[in-house]
């Protein structure tokens, strides 16, 4: 027997395919907390190390993923040498997966760039590599050679020697913030929609200086950098998605209330 | 009797790591910051170990119930540990294969099982979100506001919920949640308390 839920399940499916489809192209305004995080990577001193770090799974790549991968190529394009941190096992691999998929624009492994090996321990990893990036890695890269001997590398010791640290989440960042705050470098994330709320507080006191809130931050990103990817080829079915939602919620009160005062039996 | 009982030895050594921990966060002590820095790298070196015991012990278990030929499950345990040595070796022995493993096949079959998360929430919105009160009512609006402000389709609607959805999540959303970040600390303080006094023990598997 057809019941609501199968209803909904159906209606969901359809909704999320359509702009796969047939894309909507429906404009996507810019939020300040992703121009602050676009105007940030400009402003980045040329030379200087900037870390990039992943605290998620492949499970939520399909929101965490576009958002890392639009930050990464607009830092390959910038005169600057990156840190690849991961506090989660399938870190590397994702940061492997992303880096194949981008445009590099030149940039030479060791020299430009660092893959660092997954750093396990959480909040107590966020610590060690804030005092002491080549000692939390164990003093090699994802792929076993000495950081030491790489010269992208070079003067690096703890966090304050990067000039922008953006991590990318989809949990909470009290973790973060309790370990990292205490130092003078610049902070920037991404986060999954649910994990906003709980990072306002850090963003209004403007500790983080530039945030990307969900897969519409990825899109966001991805306008600014004149790079459309998987964030804005998202947005439709996101649009078409949240309307589902909306009218779920007021049409189950619309039913509720119907039940109460005896419209709908 | 020995003035150390098994209980204490694990208590003073939590009091001392946290007081050193403590200071090199809030002094300028140049050794305990560097007695701080040495322990958080220690802590890493331990979460590494203890991965290595989540694998020994993964194994351990699951090969008991290849031995034991446990009913219905048995041969989902052999093909844990077949999944896990052939992950493990391609890693070292082919990483192209490895890579390919991981890319087009666990990517997509994680993503695809998140997902399926969301229609049980889309059935929930239907179901669960009743205003039955005030509270509810207020709850309500802003779920809308919200959902409009975070879909590009509430911009085409009116530009107006851009706006007043930002002024929620700035104002009142980083309020509420200040006041739960300074809750949750004022506990993690009382926590730690009670841990250096060795009230709290289950840490150490006490109750």
């Amino acid at each position: 027997m057809v019941q609501a839920r199968h209803v909904i399940y159906l209606a969901l499916t359809i909704l999320v395919a359509i702009p796969l489809v047939a894309p909507l192209g429906l404009p996507v305004q810019v939020s300040a907390y992703t121009k602050e995080m676009y105007d940030a990577v400009e402003a980045l001193p040329p030379g200087r190390p900037v870390g990039v770090s992943i605290s998620w799974g492949s499970a939520n790549w399909p929101e965490c993923g576009p958002q890392a991968t639009a930050v990464l190529e607009h830092l390959f394009k910038r005169p600057v040498r990156l840190l690849l941190a991961s506090w989660v096992v399938e870190g590397p691999m994702l940061f492997e997966r992303i880096l194949n998929e981008i445009d590099k624009a030149g940039k030479r492994y060791g020299e430009d760039y660092v893959l660092l090996p997954f750093i396990p321990g959480g909040e107590t990893a966020f610590a060690a590599y804030a005092a002491d990036i080549v000692g939390a890695s164990g003093g090699v890269d994802y792929y076993g050679k000495s950081l030491r001997e790489l010269s992208a590398m070079k003067d690096i010791r703890n966090i304050d020697d990067l000039s922008y640290q953006i991590f990318t989440t989809n949990t909470s960042i009290d973790g973060e913030m309790r370990q990292w705050g205490k130092y003078k470098v610049k902070l920037g994330c991404g986060l999954l929609a649910g994990a906003v709320p709980g990072a306002m507080p850090y963003i209004v006191a403007g500790r983080i200086i530039g945030m990307l809130n969900g897969i519409r931050g990825a899109a966001e990103y991805e306008l600014l950098i004149k790079k459309p990817g998987l964030g804005l080829k998202s947005t439709d079915a996101v649009s078409l998605s949240h309307v589902l939602a909306l009218s779920l919620v007021i049409g189950g009160n619309i039913v509720y209330f119907g039940r109460r005062k005896g419209w709908i039996p | 009797m020995s003035v150390l009982k098994a209980r204490e030895i694990p208590v003073g050594l939590f009091t001392c790591v946290v007081v050193v921990l403590i200071l090199g966060y809030f002094t300028t002590v140049r050794q305990l910051i560097v007695a701080a820095d040495y322990l958080a790298a220690f802590g890493v070196l331990m979460a590494l170990i203890a991965i290595f015991l989540g694998v020994v012990d993964a194994l351990r278990i699951h090969l008991r119930h290849i031995a034991k030929r446990t009913p219905r499950q048995w041969y989902l345990s052999a093909w844990l540990i077949v999944a896990m040595m052939m992950m493990f070796t391609l890693g070292y022995a082919h990483k192209p294969t490895y890579d390919v493993l991981y890319s087009k096949l666990y990517i997509p079959v994680s993503v695809g099982i998140a997902a399926s998360i969301g229609y049980y929430l889309y059935s929930a919105f239907f179901r669960a979100f009743r205003i039955r009160n005030m509270e509810a009512a207020v709850l309500f609006a802003c779920a809308i506001i919200i959902i409009l402000k975070n879909a590009p389709i509430g911009d085409v609607i009116w530009v107006g919920f851009g706006e007043i959805g930002k002024w929620v999540t700035d104002v009142p959303g980083a309020g509420a949640s200040r006041a739960i970040l300074m809750g949750a600390a004022l506990g993690m303080v009382a926590l730690a308390i009670r841990a250096m006094l060795g009230k709290e023990r289950g840490y150490m598997g006490g109750e």
